[in-house]
């Protein structure tokens, strides 16, 4: 499927590249960049078996990031007007005076002369199929996990959401690149509160072909009818076998949820493990990781919101500190080549990576666990987690939706959520093992979703320190 | 902008819709970010507005950009989503809430819009300037200041007509410090920028120009201090430690859509079930808990929640009992009782659903000098640093920038980083003192996260210093 063809986007590409001309034009600053965002978002969401959520939006944003005599300023509004792209302009006018020569300035013919004209060009973003999915096809792909979860004999909960998105940014140096993209993403949570037992899938693809609701059901209310009855063991430091949600939620805390450290903001700040050991070993050898768009299963984003081509980036290789992400300002603070990551203006974030890959190894999880003594089976890692210090990689969470023990090389059953502290890469310099499978799992608090190329790692040594104790029958 | 949300309701009405609200959202946000001596601005506004209707039982809620004015449209949307719906649907009933028409503006002394650029400019940069001047190990400077306004007009086909003007003003310092491979990031008042409902005068109450060189000196004997052994231990927590734990561990449990288990494909459901509810022995009878969306200068204080009820005062704990749930109207009908004006949405493009307001420990009759004095052995933890929350808000753990040792009734040391952790029920049944009302203090975040598409909303939560048995500390980390 090509782009050639795009139906009903909330601007298209027309229009929204006329905004970035305009506001270019209209621009007396010294240099400017105007990037417009539109999505038009589709959302359908279930809890006991019910959907109780329907909503859609249309929303626009442009960014104006204007240089005045060595000051910058960021505005933001969501009027794509010629009257309202004015007044923007006028008001970063009025607020330049006001505030201090930059630090750094963003380099704003950098994406134009390092512009790619190979393969990546021709990355494919949208699927007309998956922007077509409506209401009744949400509903329907509701149903059919509904199904499978009411034959397994568990509840459920979980959504469905389609977003079609358009980017567009051009700046004072010539730059002018439009892109739309199409994601669907599914997910499922199955239930059984009675046995104080979950189970979760997750699915998330530029092509609604390639989804399976069916199987994604199947593989959650699993994990569900396996944890039932989780019995109580005390907290340890153990071998943990981390499946693919466990390791992508570390990689996402690691990177922009809670301590960027593949970012050049928290290595600004002091704050950043790996750029303070960039050269050097921080995991086991075992470990490869890189940034890289281009990878099946992922949604690619051929630019980033400043214009820049996403290169491949590579972050840990053989346990060995590569690299950090940066935009235009970072790269001129640091004297970096940008690398493709810049965030969206005035982001807390700072530069980051979207696009983790995990690079796999020669096992099966069926060995991982076999040549395990004793340890414990964590398919996944809830998404709220204590970022402790980014200078260390130290953080501390939980495991959810299925734990299960290893005694003698077999799983022997369920056992309660723990608590867990670690400082990562040092758990990561325990690794034992890689799985040759890999999945594919998103988080979405940024506009455009953030993903993990995820294998199953068996680390020797995971610092578990508490354990979930409380149950209805142990209320006074 | 009311005639657009009274069209709205109007056309949903003519549509089919059973019920319908339409609401109009203006919002406006000026940070004043200060890094390193130099300070920026940026300005952010947003505006649109939102349908949601009931066709049937059935939800349906679409938005738009303001800019692309076609409610007709919009509201075709909301109702075809409702129809769209299959039989499974959940069918929503709606607790009965009079009719309102009111309007309601927070108080400003000093209007942060209104004030000169320049101004607040100068006033980041003095900020950083006395962090700068105050040592030589100082590395980095961070200083900052947000204003937020939102102009709301909320028309529903009930008769309601609400036009809201709610004002935030925040403001937050770092100072970094360096010395021989050590390096301590020391916040104020807290690692958050700290958020009240208000105008300039929140940021003069802070005194944060005053407070820049105290942080430095702070900072820097952090970087000396030991880090913090592992024990079971007695435990004084600060209020911006009590705000935060009381967050995760009683605010989140208590929405009651969470209950319901609608958080189940996000962050997770709540363990307090509805049959909990006025039985449930959550904390020490010492122990009472408010949420309070109509307290002065809170960050969520607002005169009527997004579903026009009428903002209130809400008893969760009472003598440790868990005794309130956060209510919106379609949760309310779950216990046959009235909502209690907590449903918000965090702009135009979102529904409104349950959220925090103001959490507060009620201030009981002791004193931080005389909770210290009654403990042999333990700690006293300041400055809420991070902290997290399990997927049924029952375990958790949370840091500290500074803690320190109390041996014999006496504060002996510091210590730097100490982490808590434990379960929320235990915890809290193990609360032995709580100070007065001299001491009490609320702390405003701007982005409390729930729900999807995700939601970020302004809460407040604090109280005076708490002091907790048998708490674990540390984390066999070092």
């Amino acid at each position: 499927m090509s782009n050639d063809y795009i139906p009903d986007m909330p601007l298209g590409e027309e229009q929204a590249l006329e905004a970035v001309q305009f506001g270019l034009q209209s621009s007396p600053a010294d240099a400017t960049e105007v990037l417009v965002l539109a999505e038009s978002t589709d959302l359908t969401r279930f809890a006991n078996l019910a959907i109780h959520q329907n909503v859609t939006e249309t929303q626009y944003q442009i960014f104006f990031r204007t240089v005045w005599d060595g000051r910058l300023v960021v505005f933001k509004c969501n009027d794509l007007t010629e009257e309202a792209m004015r007044k923007a302009l006028l008001r970063s006018e009025e607020l330049a005076a006001a505030v201090s020569p930059s630090s750094a300035l963003p380099d704003f013919s950098y994406p134009v002369a390092s512009h790619a004209t190979n393969e990546r060009q021709k990355a494919v973003t949208f699927n007309l199929a998956t922007a077509n999915c409506g209401a009744g096809e949400r509903a329907q792909i509701v149903d059919r996990v509904c199904n499978v979860f009411r034959s397994c004999g568990v509840d459920g909960a979980g959504n469905v959401r389609v977003r079609r998105l358009e980017m567009a940014v051009g700046n004072s140096a010539g730059l002018r690149r439009y892109a739309p993209f199409s994601i669907i993403a599914l997910v499922a949570v199955a239930l059984d509160a009675a046995n104080n037992a979950s189970g979760y899938s997750t699915w998330l693809g530029r092509d609604i072909e390639a989804m399976k609701p069916e199987s994604l059901a199947k593989e959650a209310a699993i994990k569900c009818l396996m944890g039932r009855k989780p019995r109580l063991i005390e907290a340890q430091p153990m071998t943990a076998i981390l499946e693919p949600p466990a390791v992508a939620q570390l990689f996402f805390h690691l990177n922009f949820r809670s301590l960027g450290v593949w970012g050049a903001q928290s290595a600004s700040n002091r704050d950043n493990i790996v750029f303070d050991n960039l050269g050097q070993q921080i995991t086991s050898e075992a470990i490869t990781v890189y940034d890289e768009m281009m990878t099946n299963g992922l949604a690619p984003m051929p630019f980033d919101y400043e214009g820049v081509d996403k290169q491949r980036l590579d972050l840990i290789v053989k346990g060995v500190a590569k690299g950090i992400a940066h935009d235009l300002t970072s790269a001129t603070k640091f004297g970096h080549t940008p690398t493709g990551h810049a965030q969206i203006p005035g982001s807390e974030f700072g530069p980051s990576p979207q696009h983790l890959v995990i690079e796999a190894g020669g096992n099966s999880v069926s060995n991982l666990i076999e040549s395990t003594e004793y340890g414990v089976l964590v398919s996944r890692i809830h998404g709220f987690v204590s970022p402790l210090s980014g200078k260390e990689g130290l953080l501390a969470g939980t495991t959810r939706d299925g734990l299960f023990l290893i005694e003698n090389g077999r799983v022997t059953g369920p056992i309660r959520n723990l608590r867990w502290m670690d400082r990562i890469f040092s758990a990561f310099d325990t690794v034992e093992g890689i799985s040759n499978e890999r999945k594919v799992q998103f988080t979405d608090e940024l506009w455009f979703p953030t993903c993990v190329v995820a294998p199953t790692i068996k680390l020797g040594r995971f610092n578990f320190i508490d354990v979930q104790r409380w149950t209805e029958e142990s209320t006074p | 902008m009311i005639d657009l949300a009274r069209d709205l309701v109007s056309i949903a009405e003519s549509m089919g819709a059973q019920y319908a609200e339409g609401r109009v959202v203006d919002q406006s946000q000026q940070e004043v970010v200060g890094t390193d001596g130099a300070a920026g601005v940026s300005e952010f506004t947003t505006s649109g507005f939102g349908v949601r209707v009931l066709v049937d039982g059935k939800w349906g809620f679409a938005s738009d950009n303001l800019c692309q004015q076609q409610p007709a449209e919009t509201v075709r949307k909301a109702i075809s989503l409702a129809q769209a719906m299959p039989r499974r649907t959940r069918t929503v009933r709606l607790a009965d809430a009079p009719p309102v028409q009111a309007t309601y503006e927070t108080h400003c002394e000093q209007d942060p819009f209104g004030m000169p650029v320049p101004e607040k400019v100068e006033m980041v940069q003095a900020i950083m300037q006395a962090m700068a001047y105050t040592s030589d190990k100082v590395t980095k400077t961070q200083a900052k200041l947000d204003f937020r306004r939102e102009v709301s007009q909320l028309v529903t086909s009930e008769g309601t007509e609400i036009q809201q003007t709610i004002t935030l003003t925040g403001a937050g310092m770092a100072a970094t410090v360096a010395d021989r491979g050590q390096v301590f990031r020391r916040t104020y008042p807290y690692s958050h920028t700290d958020f009240g409902t208000g105008g300039f005068e929140l940021v003069h109450a802070l005194q944060p120009t005053e407070a820049a060189a105290t942080i430095v000196h702070e900072a820097v004997e952090l970087l000396k201090a030991p880090p913090c052994n592992d024990v079971v231990s007695t435990v004084i927590l600060d209020s911006t430690l009590v705000g935060m734990v009381l967050h995760e561990t009683m605010g989140h449990p208590i929405e009651m859509d969470r209950a319901l288990g609608d958080e189940s494909d996000n962050f997770g459901p709540s363990f307090l079930q509805v049959h909990h509810l006025g039985d449930f022995q959550y904390a020490s009878e010492i122990v009472n808990m408010v949420a309070d969306a109509t307290r002065p200068r809170a960050v969520a204080s607002y005169g009527y929640d997004h579903e026009g009820v009428e903002a209130q005062s809400i008893p969760i704990i009472k003598s440790g009992v868990f005794s309130n749930y956060l209510m919106s109207r379609e949760c309310a009908t779950e216990l046959d009782q009235p909502s209690n004006g907590t449903a918000r949405a965090s702009s135009w493009n979102r529904i409104p659903m349950v959220r925090i307001t103001n959490l507060s420990l009620v201030p009981g009759e002791s004193t931080s000098e005389q909770l210290i004095s009654e403990i042999d052995d333990g700690l006293y933890i300041e400055t809420f640093k991070g902290g997290d929350i399990d997927d049924k808000r029952l375990t958790f753990s949370f840091m500290g920038e500074r803690g320190w040792q109390i041996r014999g009734g006496k504060i002996v040391g510091l210590v730097k980083n100490p982490v808590i952790y434990g379960e929320a029920p235990t915890f809290w049944q193990n609360c032995s003192g709580i100070a007065g009302p001299g001491e009490d203090r609320i702390v405003g975040i701007s982005s409390c996260g729930k729900g999807l598409p995700w939601q970020f909303i302004p809460t407040g939560q604090g109280g005076p210093p708490a002091r907790f048995e048998q708490v674990k500390v540390g984390g066999g980390i070092g």
